[in-house]
């Protein structure tokens, strides 16, 4: 299950993500980023306090956003030691600004 | 320590919501053998990876279905996810760019990362088995 919380604050972009992201909640997050990419936004931040669980399909889904979305500014807190180790293990934290 | 051994087997779905199901299972089976939070949370990607794999490049149909087995003995859970697909291409496969992360190829690498020891079978007339082993208390 994954549910997420979307909250602008001064044109910045607060996308909380709760649950777990994999090969059958992708799907929701991918559509959920590119919902907020119609309104022309120029960062976000990804709050993943409460994200419990992401395997390499969610990785691949915001390596893909990173990509498809040079000029946005994307920020990442908050992060678990076991999704903070996964950002580690797969060179996330070299493409993301993480907190 | 042969006659010591338990396995437990699901038989999944070709269907993406159940990946949650062997997770949840295995949870349980490595909780029981005493690994602790942060074995358990790799274990969970190790197993979705590899479950992900199975669905993706396995049967291919919402009827195919591929089976995990958990095999524990006092020191070592031992974890066999076996599809029917077409079967793996070894020749094809490579480590993912570090420096330049890419949208797909990061599944097997992340296994290997977090895992003590995995191997690639292919089937005989077709099929992929992975066999991964993680030890307690290393
Ligand atoms: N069970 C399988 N059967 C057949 N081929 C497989 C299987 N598992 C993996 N492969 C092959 O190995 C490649 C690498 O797999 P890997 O999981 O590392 O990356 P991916 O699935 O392509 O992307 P990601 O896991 O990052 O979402 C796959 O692209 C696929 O060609
Ligand atoms: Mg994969």
């Amino acid at each position: 299950m994954l549910s997420i919380i979307t909250k602008s604050i001064n044109g910045s972009y607060d996308v909380k993500l709760i649950g777990e992201v994999d090969i059958y909640t992708v799907d929701n997050l991918k559509k959920s980023v590119n919902e907020l990419m119609d309104k022309e936004i120029k960062n976000i931040l990804f709050d993943f306090i409460e994200l419990e669980y992401i395997d390499s399909t969610g990785l691949g889904a915001l390596i893909g956003i990173r990509g498809k979305y040079k000029d946005i500014e994307i920020e990442i807190v908050n992060l678990k030691s076991n999704v903070k180790r996964l950002f580690d293990i797969t060179g996330l934290t070299k493409i993301f600004l993480v907190k | 320590m042969e006659n010591n051994k338990v396995t437990i087997s699901l038989t999944l779905p070709n269907i993406p919501e159940y990946v949650s199901v062997a997770r949840l299972t295995l949870s349980g089976v490595a909780n029981r053998m005493g690994f602790n939070i942060d074995d358990i949370e790799d274990l969970k990607v190790a197993i979705s990876e590899a479950c992900t794999n199975a669905l993706k490049y396995g049967g291919g149909n919402d009827c195919s279905k591929y089976f995990v087995h958990y095999t524990i003995d006092e020191k070592n859970l031992i974890i066999d996810v076996c599809d029917d697909g077409k079967g793996i291409e070894f020749e094809k496969l490579k480590t993912p760019d570090l420096d330049n992360p890419k949208e797909s190829g990061l599944g097997l690498y992340i296994i290997e990362t977090l895992m003590d020891e995995v191997k690639i079978f292919k089937g005989d007339n077709n099929g992929t088995t992975i066999r991964m082993t993680k030890r307690l208390g290393e």
